[in-house]
């Protein structure tokens, strides 16, 4: 059961967007697909919804190939920045014929989502504003009840009232109807709290594929007089750090929980947000290490 | 109650301290149902399993029980109980840090008790 | 493979796309008519032609092949249908277009046939009665279904050749959009009529199989379809469908 990707590659003239990406959702849950702007997030979910094919590897969905079979696509709805419907096809057409592809379509739900969200049915898709459209996308996938959902930057274009609101209606969706959710976004810290899992990806490879509590397990911020936080901090894993004056704030990883923090300085949990910015900056680093090695 | 979640532990125990509070203070009271694990997650944006971790840690203390079909309920005596274990950490999680921040400020021990008689004093005798 | 409700969705266009042409042509029709009958009742000499059914339906078959196609692979992908049944389906939405297209094609010579009656200067023809039957517009039930037949082939082939280029504009890349948007003109007045000598006797030879009856054309106009239809089917397979 689940999605299992393996060794997708893909390339689109002389860049590189996925490299041998491997990964597994087995379980139902919500996933974070973590990535900046162009790492690959985008081409990924083309390819599990079979939008495009991959020069290599395979994708299978509860043990079949996606590939041109509409009982396996059937299972997955991916809501994605772009949109596919007819010109002048109206967003209550377009809930009507949902019903039509997907029995288990939540129209009365998608009506009643509409209203709260302020979008008028009467209106034609390709007509409603940048906002609204992203909306009307998510309240189609919010509804499909498919076992898997694949939301490509979901909140984009959303004011923060609405954004609001999405999480929310996204997570009684899922209390009520757990599923596979994968969310795939560059704003980390506001999932940070709605995924279990955490896929990060860069540069089209995956490069941390756990559980969020995991990937935090260890990783506290300690701040406070920058003498006290080096003393402290020799020895550890130090994976960040940052400086104002005579403060200073330090990115551990490793540390264990019952280690006792000396008078004056303060101990705080990572966010997601530190984490991934840090494993970014490290990665930054690592390439142009690399990259003057081989000048 | 917490209404913003912060950084310093992990969500499911905050979650855990919101709803003991709660029961301490009667907003849910003894045998009495608490909201579900769907209005919980939505009110706080965060993920159902973590919810749902607060909650069983309620479980587990035996503070709180599931009724089949319905949802989860406040045990009776879990009021008592809380007082017992929150008695039992009041010296190291009010006393100590009470102590060593007057410390700090150079107050003396008459101070401190005659500071701790006048709050007594003006919040009243809390019997309940 | 979900064809059920895939074609479903299709249907419910054709009949309307069908019936609107229908009545759309009827009227320009009557205006012909009129117009001609004002003219012989002013002493006018003029001989009308019309053959706009026969037009009409090749050029709405056209677009509609032209259309269709990115629409409804985005459509399709989108509701978890996938490329197969989306190219399935243009052969279905496309028969059923032909068969009520050729169908009101028969019933419109019918019809303008009974109205002319009365108006000697007008002449009403479609594909069958002006290759076949000397322009008579009056025809036999016999050729009413030989002409039905070749309409069939004459729309689909419309079709597909639309959902070719539709297609061909949609994996070609800018650069080569504008070569083969210049090119075709280039071979309509350069290329055929340089290369004519030397394929004039094959197309002589294709010319007079034509001749000898519908059936022949039929043939001609169902194997082009075929292969346009299979070239498709293969861009089709690997497509990239994008959004808008």
């Amino acid at each position: 059961m689940g999605i299992e990707i393996s060794k997708i590659s893909k390339r689109f003239g002389s860049t590189c967007a996925l490299r041998e990406v491997d990964l597994e959702l087995k379980e139902q849950g919500l996933y974070g697909l973590l990535g900046n702007n162009g790492a690959g997030k985008t081409t990924l979910f083309n390819v599990i919804t079979n939008r495009l094919y991959p020069d290599s590897g395979s994708v299978r969905v509860d043990g079949a190939e996606t590939a041109d079979r509409d009982d396996v696509l059937g299972k997955i709805y991916m809501m994605g920045e772009e949109n596919y419907y007819p010109e002048d096809m109206k967003v209550r057409k377009a809930f009507e014929l949902t019903s039509l592809f997907y029995p288990a379509f939540d129209k009365a739900r998608a009506l009643e989502l509409s209203r709260q969200f302020g979008i008028d049915t009467k209106k034609k898709i390709t007509k409603l504003s940048t906002g609204y459209a992203s909306i009307f996308r998510m309240i189609l996938a919010l509804c499909v009840n498919t076992p898997y959902l694949l939301l490509d930057e979901p909140v984009l274009g959303l004011d923060a009232r609405h954004r609001d609101m999405f999480y929310k209606a996204l997570i009684e969706k899922f209390a009520e109807t757990p599923c596979t959710v994968v969310i795939s976004t560059h704003l980390i810290q506001e999932v940070a709290h709605i995924i279990g899992h955490a896929v990060v990806i860069r540069d089209g490879a995956i490069i941390k594929d756990a559980p969020t509590e995991t990937l935090l397990e260890g990783c506290w911020s300690i701040s406070g007089p920058r003498d006290k936080v080096a003393d402290f901090v020799r020895g550890k894993n130090a994976v960040e750090e940052s400086i104002i004056g005579g403060l200073s704030s330090v990115l551990l990883d490793g540390l264990a929980e019952d280690v006792p923090i000396p008078d004056g300085l303060e101990k705080q949990k990572a966010t997601l947000q530190d984490y991934f910015i840090a494993l970014m900056d490290k990665e930054e680093q690592r390439d142009e290490s690399s990259c003057s090695q081989s000048i | 109650m917490i209404r913003y979640l912060n950084q310093e532990r992990p969500i499911f125990l905050q979650i855990a301290d919101m709803l003991k509070d709660a029961i301490l203070s009667g907003a849910y009271p003894e045998d009495s149902q608490i909201p579900s694990i769907t209005e919980f997650s939505v009110a706080y944006n965060i993920n159902p399993a973590t919810a749902l971790k607060g909650v069983n840690l309620l479980v587990e203390e035996g503070l709180l029980f599931k009724k089949r079909g319905l949802g989860m309920f406040v045990a009776s005596g879990a009021r008592k109980q809380l007082i017992g274990q929150r008695k039992e950490g009041f010296y190291r999680d009010y006393i100590q840090p009470m102590i060593w921040e007057a410390k700090h400020l150079e107050i003396t021990s008459g101070e401190l008790l005659e500071m701790t008689e006048r709050g007594m004093e003006e919040h009243g005798d809390r019997n309940q | 493979m979900n064809l059920r409700a895939a074609s479903l969705y299709k249907s419910k266009n054709a009949l309307k796309s069908a019936g609107a042409y229908f009545i759309v042509l009827l009227l320009i029709l009557l205006a012909v008519i009129a117009i001609a009958r004002i003219n012989v009742s002013n002493g006018g000499s003029s001989y009308v032609t019309f053959s706009g059914y026969t037009i009409g339906a090749w050029v709405m078959m056209l677009v509609m092949g032209i259309t269709a196609i990115r629409e409804d692979l985005r459509f399709f992908i989108q509701n978890g249908i996938g490329r197969r049944t989306a190219f399935v389906t243009q052969w279905v939405a496309a028969l059923e277009l032909a068969v009520l297209l050729a169908v009101g094609g028969q019933l419109f010579q019918f019809l303008a046939n009974a109205i002319a009656q009365s108006v000697p200067n007008i002449r009403i023809g479609e594909l069958y009665s002006m290759l076949y039957a000397q322009g008579a517009m009056s025809l036999s039930l016999w050729q009413h279904v030989e002409s039905f037949v070749l309409y069939l082939g004459f729309l689909l082939m419309a079709y597909m050749g639309g959902m070719f280029f539709s297609l061909l504009f949609y994996v070609l890349n800018k650069t080569m959009q504008v070569v083969i948007a210049v090119s075709i003109p280039f071979l309509l007045f350069v290329g055929i009529p340089f290369l004519w000598p030397y394929f004039s006797a094959p197309l002589t030879a294709l010319y007079q199989f034509c001749s000898v009856n519908s059936w022949n054309l039929l043939l001609v106009f169902l194997i082009i379809t075929a292969v346009i239809g299979a070239v498709n089917g293969l861009i089709t397979r690997r497509i990239h469908i994008r959004g808008l």
